[in-house]
């Protein structure tokens, strides 16, 4: 019994700590910018007590800027660990069933061929796809889903799709500079109106997900075991696929194909905290929400006044951030096979 | 009759029936292994009386009901399936494990109650995994792990065991080990016990009945000592075999001589 419970709190201790990082995230972007303010400025504009250029710098650009990142990073690293959780797959992430491919075509054929109609890149990308998932899925299924044969479908469903993009964008060179932003995925200009399209779904998503965990804990035994535990094994699969691809659609329609959050921060977190998915699940949401912004910040400030799209900070910090944890405590893997 | 199943047709997709016309009925408390050669067929028609391979034609039934109009957790509450291998997770201490036996009996929100934490505790001390409960899973040697898939059975609180080759994989003394395991559990919670082994020396040992798979059918079925002779041995294994008594447990001990495969 104390063995346990230890186990427990020392899982609850990361979860705070976590929670901490992103409340100081949070605090940090919208601290550092162009302008630097100071604790009694953010302060003051939050709790409205002083109305002025901080106000509108905080109000009107950073504080929807950085929601909508946590946002993001919340939906994507919740997406990319039930994929991996449904699939047994490590490599397994919104891309890979066909998220990414989707709505980067929805976005090239807005963007490039119709930017008349920009403004419904959201709702466009996000039917992409959600679209192009169902279709990897009709795809794969035969009797059911293999996982192997869901992944292998998407890969080339997203071959498929990402032809048409390279196609469109060579037909329209002058053009492209549009869609880099969108390709590479990016949080500049995002606005409160961005805020309210993710929003619902983070919510939803957050709340579904943890509310499942214990299916998914299941799931982790196999098939044959999990449907002999009383669990729908198709029925579960299809509903958390169509989950993670709400949350990951919702997220790349509004910031762009900000791919690999997906799939590194369950990695990250699942070295750090286990594979329980009820711990899982909430700290992915964490450490998505803090990378997210953390990375944001950094992509403000570090060629100020120029701004790096933030996939390309992410992907620069995070991929050796990642392959030192995974040196470190590669034990975690060796088990797997 | 707990279980039966009747004229069952089984197939994997489009390719041929596996398993053809097989009838089978367990008692209350009775304890049947089935044994045949690779590819007999016998953990198909253990998967179908669990439910998960649905029949191309026949019924199981499940105190007289179709398993098939069972709601999935119904069916999980009367009927537990161990898998030859589930996979084994990581993180997990023996005793989260078992807890989701309990899964069946649980509401949407999946809250367990005190109840179901002495169902898992009980499940844990019969089969005395109390000292490994907080250890995980994946640090557990195999037969103790295997024990572990028995306690999370047991926690479902079943009156029907399904057992596919538990055994493989384990050295002679976690063998017996298990095997006596599950002969206890099936004598003293009159759990009825349809279990798939390879050893026939250990199925004539522990079973009330041996079932004979061989191609999709079932070849004999009966009391040991009426099912296991040198004839059936001959035309169902293709091995030649010297069978004599064993006195202690008054059941049919057979000594393998040579293949018969030429």
């Amino acid at each position: 019994m104390l063995a346990e419970k230890k186990n427990i709190s020392r899982r609850l201790l990361i979860l705070l700590i976590l929670l901490l990082m992103c409340v100081s995230g949070f605090i940090i972007s919208l601290k550092l910018g162009s302008l630097n303010l100071s604790i009694g400025q953010i302060y003051a504009a939050l709790f409205k007590i002083a109305r002025g250029p901080h106000y509108q710098i905080i109000f009107n650009i950073r504080l929807p800027r950085i929601l909508v990142g946590a946002c993001v990073g919340i939906c994507l690293s919740l997406s990319g660990c039930l994929l991996q959780g449904i699939m047994r797959n490590p490599l397994a992430a919104p891309h890979l069933i066909g998220v990414s491919s989707g709505a980067g075509l929805a976005g090239v054929v807005i963007l490039i061929l119709y930017p008349g109609i920009y403004y419904l890149l959201p709702p466009v990308a996000f039917t992409g796809a959600l679209v192009t998932t169902m279709l990897v899925y009709m795809i794969a299924w035969q009797e059911g889903i293999n996982p192997s044969r869901l992944i292998l479908a998407g890969v080339a469903v997203s071959s498929f799709l990402g032809a048409m993009i390279t196609g469109v964008m060579i037909f329209f060179p002058d053009r492209v500079h549009s869609v880099i932003g969108f390709m590479v995925g990016g949080l500049a200009a995002r606005t409160w109106k961005h805020l309210n399209i993710i929003l619902p779904y983070t919510l939803i998503g957050f709340f579904l997900v943890n509310l499942t965990a214990r299916r998914l804990n299941i799931l982790l035994l196999g098939d044959e075991t999990a449907s002999s535990l009383g669990v729908h094994v198709e029925r579960t699969r299809l509903f958390f696929i169509a989950l993670s691809a709400l949350l990951a659609g919702s997220a790349v329609s509004v910031v762009g194909l900000l791919g690999f959050v997906g799939l590194i921060v369950p990695h990250i977190t699942r070295l750090i905290i286990g594979s329980d998915y009820r711990f899982l699940l909430p700290a992915s949401a964490l450490m998505g929400a803090s990378l997210v912004m953390v990375c944001d910040t950094i992509s403000r400030i570090a060629l100020d006044p120029v701004e790096v799209p933030v996939g390309i900070i992410m992907a620069l910090l995070g991929a050796p951030f990642f392959l030192y944890l995974l040196r470190n405590r590669m034990k975690v893997y060796d088990t797997e096979s | 009759m707990i279980l039966k199943a009747e004229n069952l047709y089984l197939k994997y997709g489009k390719q041929p029936p596996v398993v053809k016309d097989v009838n089978l009925s367990l008692t209350q408390g009775e304890f049947m292994v089935l044994i045949g050669p690779n590819g007999s067929g016998k953990s198909t028609i253990l998967k179908s009386l669990a439910g998960i391979l649905k029949p191309f034609s026949g019924t199981v039934y499940l105190n007289e009901k179709p398993v098939h109009q069972y709601s999935k957790k119904a069916l999980a509450s009367s009927m537990a399936f161990l898998p030859q291998s589930p996979l084994v997770p990581e993180d997990f201490t023996v005793r989260e494990i078992v807890s989701f036996g309990r899964n069946p009996h649980l509401k949407w929100s999946g809250r367990m109650t005190s109840r179901d934490w002495e169902i898992v505790d009980e499940a844990i001390s019969r089969t005395r995994l109390t000292v490994f409960q907080n250890r995980r899973i994946n640090s557990l040697s195999g037969g103790e792990r295997q024990r572990a898939w028995l306690a999370l059975a047991l926690a479902q609180k079943p009156k029907v065991l399904l057992l596919d080759e538990p055994t493989t994989f384990l050295d002679i003394c976690y063998q017996f080990e298990v095997l006596e395991l599950i002969k206890n559990l099936n004598t003293t919670l009159s759990l009825s016990t349809v279990m798939v082994l390879h050893d026939i020396n250990q199925a004539a040992r522990y079973a009330n009945t041996i079932a004979v798979v061989n191609q999709g059918r079932i070849d004999a079925s009966g009391a040991p000592g009426n099912v296991v002779s040198t004839q059936l041995l001959a035309d169902v294994f293709k091995i030649k075999v010297n069978i004599i008594k064993d006195k202690v447990y008054d059941c049919p001990f057979m000594i393998p001589l040579e293949s018969l495969r030429k």
